[in-house]
C-alpha cells in the first residue's frame, strides 16, 4: 500500500467539527428502532386508505423516516469535510 | 442454447398456427423478451469495454470514476437479489405483512446507515492507501498478514452460496417461465410419470443456468467494474419498473372491480387476520432480525463497490434513497402476496384456473402466469432475472479480485505482477469461478436455499471487527483474529444445531435460540449469538493484547 497525500481529510486549518449533527442523527436512528418495535399495532387489522393493512402502512412510513433522517445526517452530520481527490 | 438458437426459426415457423396468433404460443413471448433483455445486457457490457484504460484500477473499480446515481443503483441492484421479487411475495403468503418490518423496513435504516458509517470511512481510507479488498485494508490496519489469511476462505465461502443461489435460480425461472415451448424437446415428467404441465418444454435449468452464467461472465469480463455498474444501474431499473407494473395488473386481475383504487379495497378486505397482522410472529425473533442487515457492512462484493465512488459526496444520494427504493419493491411484492392468500380463500374472489402452488416461492411467477398475458411474463421473468444477475455480477467480479489482488499479487509481491497481468488474472479467477458455480449449480442442491439467512448471519457476526478497526484505536490484531474466530465457531455450532431440526418442522431456515425467562420462552435468532460471541471476544483480547503502533493508528485516525 502506498500513501498519498490526503486532500479528502480535515485540513489542519479547518475548524473542528461539532458533534451536534452526530447525536442528533444518533437519536433519530434510534428512535426509528423504538419505531420499528412497533408492538402497538402487532394484532391491528386496521385498513389504512381502505385497502392497506396498519402493520404494512407503517412500516412503509418506517422507510420513508429512515430515508428522511439519513438526509438529515448527510447535511448535519457528513464525515467528510471536502470532496475526495478527483481522479 | 447454441441448439436452441438454432431451432428459433423453426420454433417461430410453428407459432403462427391457425387458432393462435404466435404471441399466444406459450413459452415463445417470454423467451424472446428474455433473449432480447439479456441481448441488451450483453451490448452494454461490450460498449462498456470500449471505455476500457487497461489499468487494474480501472478494471476491478472503474477508475474510482462512478457519480452518485449509478452508485446508489449499483448498490441497490448488488443489496437485492431475486428474493426481493420472488422471495418476499413468497414469504409474505407463508408469514403474512410482518415480513416487510422484518427484512425490509430494517434494512432500510440499517443498509444506509452501514453505507454512512462504513462506507463513506473506508472509501476515504482505500483512496489514501490504495486498497481495492477488505483483505488489503484489514491486512494494513492491523499489521497482521494472518487476518488476510483467515478472512480470504471465510469471505469466498459465505459468498459461495450466494452464487449458487443465484445461478440455480435463475435456470429455474428459465425454465417457469418458458414452459410450453418445446414439449417435445425439454419434457419435465412428475414422479408419478405424468407431464409436470408447470415446467414442461421450458428451457431445462442446465441451459438456462449456463445461458445466465455465459452473459454475466461476457459483461464481467469485458466489463469489468464499469461493466458490472452500467448493467447493474441497467438491471435495477428493470426489476423496480417491472415490479410496479407487476403490481397494477395483478391488481386488476385478482380485484375484478372496475378502477384500480377500487380492486385495492376489494383486496384489502379480503385479507385474513393472521395475514393483515402478526399474530402469528414472534416479537422477540421480529427484533433480533435487527442484526440481520448488518451484513452489509461486511459484503465483500459491496466493499468493492463502495470504492468505485468519484467522491465522499457520491454516498449521500444512495444513503438517502435506498430506505425508499426497498419500500418501492418490497410493498407490492408483500401485497400481492398476502392478496394471493385472501383471493384464493373467498369463494367469490378464488380465479379460475389451477390452485395455487405448494411451493410459495412460485407465488408471484404462478400469478402473472395465470393472470396476466405472456407479454408480461416475459418482461417479468426479465426483471426477476435482472434481480438475480445484478448480485451474480458483483460477486463473480469480487471473487476474482480478491484472489488476485489478497492471495496471488499479494504473495508474488506487486513489482512481480503489473497492470496488465494483475487485469489477466483477474479475469481467469472469475472465469474459473464462474465455471465452477456453474458445475457445482448442476448437482441442483436445494439446501443451499437454506443457507441464505446464515450467510447474511456470517457476514453480520464479522461486523464488530469492521466497525472497531474504523472507530477504536484500542483494536489489536489479535483482537480482531480472535473476534473472527469467535464469530466462525459460533456460526459452526449453531449451524450444526440448525441442522437437527427437522424438515418438516423448517429446517436449517426456522432454526431459532430459544431463551426462558420468568416462565416465558423468547424466540431469538441465531445471529445475537454470533455477533455477541464475537464483539466480546474482540473487545476482551484487544484490552489485553498489544496495539498496532502509534505511527500505524496515525495512518487510520485524523
Amino acid at each position: 500500500m502506498t500513501d498519498d497525500p490526503a486532500p479528502e481529510s480535515a485540513s489542519p486549518a479547518a475548524p473542528p467539527r461539532s458533534h451536534q449533527g452526530a447525536y442528533i442523527v444518533a437519536g433519530l436512528v434510534i428512535l426509528l428502532l423504538i419505531l420499528h418495535q412497533d408492538n402497538w399495532f402487532w394484532e391491528d387489522d386496521t385498513l389504512v386508505f381502505g385497502f392497506i393493512p396498519i402493520g404494512l402502512f407503517w412500516h412503509a412510513c418506517i422507510s420513508i423516516g429512515a430515508s428522511l433522517t439519513w438526509a438529515l445526517a448527510t447535511k448535519i452530520a457528513w464525515p467528510l469535510d471536502e470532496e475526495g481527490p478527483s481522479k | 442454447m447454441i441448439n436452441l438458437i438454432a431451432q428459433l426459426p423453426t420454433l417461430l415457423a410453428q407459432a403462427p398456427a391457425a387458432d393462435a396468433a404466435w404471441y399466444e404460443k406459450s413459452g415463445l413471448p417470454q423467451l424472446l423478451i428474455i433473449a432480447v433483455y439479456l441481448s441488451l445486457l450483453l451490448c452494454l457490457g461490450l460498449f462498456s469495454s470500449r471505455l476500457f484504460k487497461g489499468t487494474k484500477e480501472d478494471y476491478q473499480v472503474a477508475s474510482h470514476s462512478i457519480g452518485p446515481f449509478l452508485l446508489l443503483m449499483s448498490m441497490f441492484g448488488t443489496t437485492m437479489t431475486a428474493f426481493a421479487l420472488v422471495g418476499s411475495s413468497g414469504e409474505a403468503f407463508r408469514e403474512g405483512i410482518g415480513v416487510y418490518g422484518m427484512l425490509a423496513s430494517s434494512s432500510g435504516i440499517i443498509h444506509s446507515m452501514c453505507f454512512f458509517l462504513i462506507g463513506v470511512k473506508v472509501w476515504k481510507l482505500a483512496r489514501r492507501h490504495r486498497y481495492t479488498t477488505q483483505i488489503e485494508f484489514f491486512r494494513d490496519r492491523l499489521d497482521s498478514d494472518f487476518i488476510g489469511l483467515l478472512l480470504f476462505p471465510i469471505l469466498v465461502g459465505l459468498v459461495i452460496p450466494y452464487l449458487l443461489i443465484g445461478v440455480i435460480s435463475g435456470g429455474a425461472v428459465m425454465q417457469a417461465m418458458t414452459s410450453g415451448l418445446a414439449p417435445e424437446m425439454f419434457e419435465v415428467l412428475k414422479e408419478d410419470g405424468s407431464i409436470d404441465r408447470a415446467l414442461s418444454g421450458g428451457i431445462p435449468p442446465y441451459l438456462g443456468s449456463l445461458i445466465i452464467c455465459v452473459v454475466v461472465l461476457v459483461y464481467v469480463f469485458f466489463g469489468g467494474m464499469r461493466g458490472t455498474t452500467w448493467a447493474n444501474t441497467f438491471q435495477t431499473l428493470v426489476f423496480m419498473v417491472l415490479g410496479i407494473v407487476t403490481f397494477y395488473f395483478i391488481a386488476g386481475k385478482l380485484g375484478q372491480e372496475d378502477t384500480f383504487f377500487d380492486n385495492l379495497k376489494r383486496l384489502g378486505e379480503s385479507l385474513p387476520d393472521e395475514k393483515s397482522t402478526r399474530v402469528e410472529m414472534s416479537r422477540t425473533k421480529f427484533f433480533t432480525y435487527l442484526l440481520v442487515p448488518l451484513s452489509v457492512g461486511m459484503f465483500p462484493h459491496l466493499f468493492q463497490h463502495w470504492m468505485t465512488a468519484k467522491s465522499a459526496n457520491s454516498f449521500k444520494v444512495p444513503v438517502i434513497c435506498h430506505p425508499v427504493f426497498i419500500m418501492i419493491v418490497w410493498v407490492p411484492c408483500v401485497l400481492v402476496g398476502v392478496w394471493a392468500v385472501g383471493v384464493y380463500a373467498d369463494p367469490a374472489l378464488r380465479p379460475k384456473g389451477p390452485p395455487l402452488p405448494s411451493n410459495a416461492n412460485t407465488i408471484l411467477p404462478f400469478l402473472v402466469k395465470t393472470q396476466t398475458g405472456p407479454i408480461l411474463g416475459g418482461f417479468l421473468a426479465s426483471g426477476i432475472l435482472a434481480a438475480i444477475m445484478s448480485s451474480l455480477d458483483s460477486q463473480f467480479l469480487c471473487i476474482g479480485t480478491i484472489f488476485s489482488n489478497d492471495v496471488v499479487t499479494h504473495y508474488l509481491g506487486k513489482d512481480k505482477v503489473d497492470d496488465k497481468r494483475q487485469i489477466f488474472l483477474t479475469r481467469m479467477f472469475i472465469i474459473g469461478i464462474v465455471a465452477i458455480t456453474y458445475l457445482l449449480s448442476l448437482g441442483n442442491p436445494r439446501s443451499v436455499f437454506a443457507l441464505g439467512v446464515w450467510c447474511f448471519s456470517g457476514f453480520s457476526a464479522l461486523f464488530p471487527i469492521v466497525i472497531a478497526a474504523l472507530y477504536w484505536r484500542g483494536l489489536s490484531a489479535a483482537g480482531a483474529i480472535s473476534g473472527v474466530f469467535a464469530a466462525i465457531t459460533s456460526w459452526c455450532i449453531l449451524f450444526y444445531q440448525g441442522t437437527k431440526v427437522p424438515i418438516e418442522e423448517g429446517g436449517l431456515s426456522k432454526f431459532v435460540l430459544k431463551l426462558p425467562i420468568g416462565g416465558e420462552t423468547y424466540e431469538l435468532m441465531p445471529v445475537v449469538a454470533m455477533v455477541g460471541s464475537s464483539l466480546v471476544t474482540m473487545v476482551v483480547v484487544s484490552l489485553i493484547t498489544p496495539k498496532p503502533s502509534e505511527e500505524r493508528l496515525a495512518r487510520f485516525f485524523d
